[in-house]
């Protein structure tokens, strides 16, 4: 009877505990993504983005940084993308599981691991210095896409495993050649999952400071060519506030960013249900 | 009706490893005819069905010895090509896996492996293999609805009528009904009578009243070999070996 009631007791208690935590979780969340945009939204006019910044950024727009960040990060993505799910496909459907392929992901998920500077001082010493790149919007993508490769991998291959063995089998016993059992049977399957790890990689690729900071420069003029240096939203978020120069221009900026990454996230979830949607028709 | 020989197996030796799967088969599969390959789990029955389209070749450290001749001409040689050989050789599994597809798309699929592009051919070839199955009155007017939505026994249908699009000349079927329930299972044995008259089918099958019922010849395999082989009839009710005799009669297995 006691005993009873001790476990009744806890059961709640238990209960109470994951649901504290889960609030926690997401009103931290709330709570961050309010307080910039509380901060910060009431700087973002149409003139705040479509307006080159003066004084250093103490007033005018953001223009160039947003420019900057679509091509660094854009290029970046157009790099890492293919490479990534070739990477996948490559460890998933052309070797066999061995000692080879888990050398590969053991070294993919490491690199996921290394801190963002690190790349960023590598990009500077290789991409910079070495290939002479200079500080650069391709220097930027380079190493963006270097730091994000991992992610991409990873989740494009835990895509492509999900797909049902059936599938392949079906398919090479069609008469099916490897290229088209990969673009018949196991792509189409994958692609939701591939594109989830893209849309996570572009996210990460578009907070990024650190890398970028040393490899695409803190130029607040408008890009010309590739070769150009250019100034992303963090960057220029990080310089304002660090720099002291407007702390206004700097929320405003984070708020700039934080919808962005809200608006590609919802992009994301759209043109995942409409895949769903298309091949269940 | 004379019959000549669609395939003939010389001395087939499997191994995965060290372990040897099939030991030393040699026997023929008659062109238009319905043999079924029967034995316990783990005899290498479906291993064995797998070595006549080659869909052995793709995992690790299988190795075979042996000729398995297609109209006189083995497969195994260096100069085969596996890609016409299962074009000609079709296979059907075990669980029917539709893909995730229409209806329309997975027929279509199979054909345009083969370098189908042409819209009307397709539509054409898709009809003439849903009704060669028997499906397509069912299906008619849903042909671009998902193939998921179907009952098992109608994906089995389908898949073979995928296999039937590539235009084969051998269907293997591998327990194709084990997923299945009773009247499905008597819907795809219907068909493979009827398919019989256009292709060599050979169905591996851990159901000795299905062999009884829907083959003309039945192969018995135990550990990797083959114990007996003959008419179906014959291997029913007066097998040979005393232990396809224990195996019929259920005493074994």
């Amino acid at each position: 009877m006691t005993r009873k009631r001790d476990e009744r007791a806890r059961d709640r208690a238990m209960t109470g505990v994951f649901m504290a935590a889960t609030v926690l979780t997401i009103g931290l969340l709330v709570y961050i993504v309010v307080y910039i945009l509380q901060k910060g939204l009431h700087v973002v006019t149409p003139a705040f983005l479509l307006e080159s910044p003066t004084e250093m950024g103490r007033a005018g727009g953001i223009y160039p940084a947003i420019i900057g960040t679509i091509a660094v990060t854009g290029l970046a993505i157009l790099i890492a993308a293919p490479v990534g799910v070739a990477t996948a496909v490559f460890l998933t459907e052309y070797t066999h599981e061995s000692a080879v392929s888990r050398l590969i992901r053991f070294g993919t998920e490491n690199l996921a691991g290394i801190p963002s500077i690190i790349f960023g001082l590598f990009g500077f010493l290789f991409f910079v210095i070495y290939l002479d790149l200079g500080w650069s919007i391709i220097s930027g993508a380079l190493t963006l896409a270097a730091m994000i490769l991992p992610t991409i991998v990873r989740t494009s291959e835990e895509a492509i495993r999900a797909v049902p063995t059936a599938y392949r089998e079906i398919s090479y016993a069609l008469g099916s050649t490897r290229w088209q059992t990969v673009t018949g049977a196991v792509l189409p399957s994958a692609v939701p999952g591939i594109v989830t790890g893209i849309i996570l990689a572009v996210g990460r690729g578009i907070g990024e400071t650190a890398a970028v900071i040393f490899t695409a420069g803190a130029s607040l003029g408008i890009p010309a060519s590739i070769f150009d240096p250019v100034r992303t939203l963090p960057v220029h978020f990080y310089i304002l506030a660090r720099e002291g120069i407007s702390m206004e221009n700097a929320y405003g900026t984070a708020a700039v960013l934080i919808v962005v990454i809200l608006l590609i996230n919802i992009g994301a979830y759209w043109a995942m249900n409409r895949f769903a949607a298309k091949s269940n028709v | 009706m004379q019959r000549g020989n669609k395939i003939d197996i010389q001395d087939l030796n499997l191994y995965y490893g060290n372990m040897q799967a099939l030991k030393g088969i040699s026997m023929s599969f008659p062109a238009n005819a319905i043999t079924a390959l029967i034995g316990p789990s783990g005899c290498g029955k479906s291993t064995f069905l797998r070595c006549l389209n080659r869909m052995n070749d793709v995992i690790p450290g299988v190795r075979i010895t042996g000729r398995v001749l297609l109209d006189g001409k083995d497969i195994y040689a260096p100069d085969s090509d596996v890609i016409e050989l299962r074009k000609r050789v079709g296979m059907v599994f075990q669980r029917p896996a539709a893909f995730p597809l229409s209806i329309y798309e997975n027929v279509a699929c199979a054909a345009r492996v083969h370098g189908v592009r042409d819209r009307a051919t397709l539509d054409e070839l898709v009809e003439k293999s849903l009704m060669g199955v028997g499906l397509w009155d069912e299906v008619r007017d849903k042909l671009h609805k998902s193939a998921l939505g179907l009952s098992l026994g109608q994906q089995q249908q389908l898949c073979i009528a995928r296999v039937v699009a590539t235009g084969p000349e051998v269907i293997l079927l591998d327990e194709p009904c084990s997923a299945l329930d009773p009247a499905s299972t008597l819907r795809i044995e219907d068909l493979i009578r009827r398919l019989e008259e256009r292709y060599t089918i050979i169905i591996v099958t851990h159901n000795m009243q299905q062999a009884a019922r829907a083959s003309d010849y039945t192969a018995f395999m135990l550990n990797g070999e083959l114990i007996e082989y003959g008419r179906t009839g014959d291997v029913f009710t007066s097998p040979r070996d005393p232990r396809t005799e224990s195996y019929v009669t259920g005493r074994l297995g």
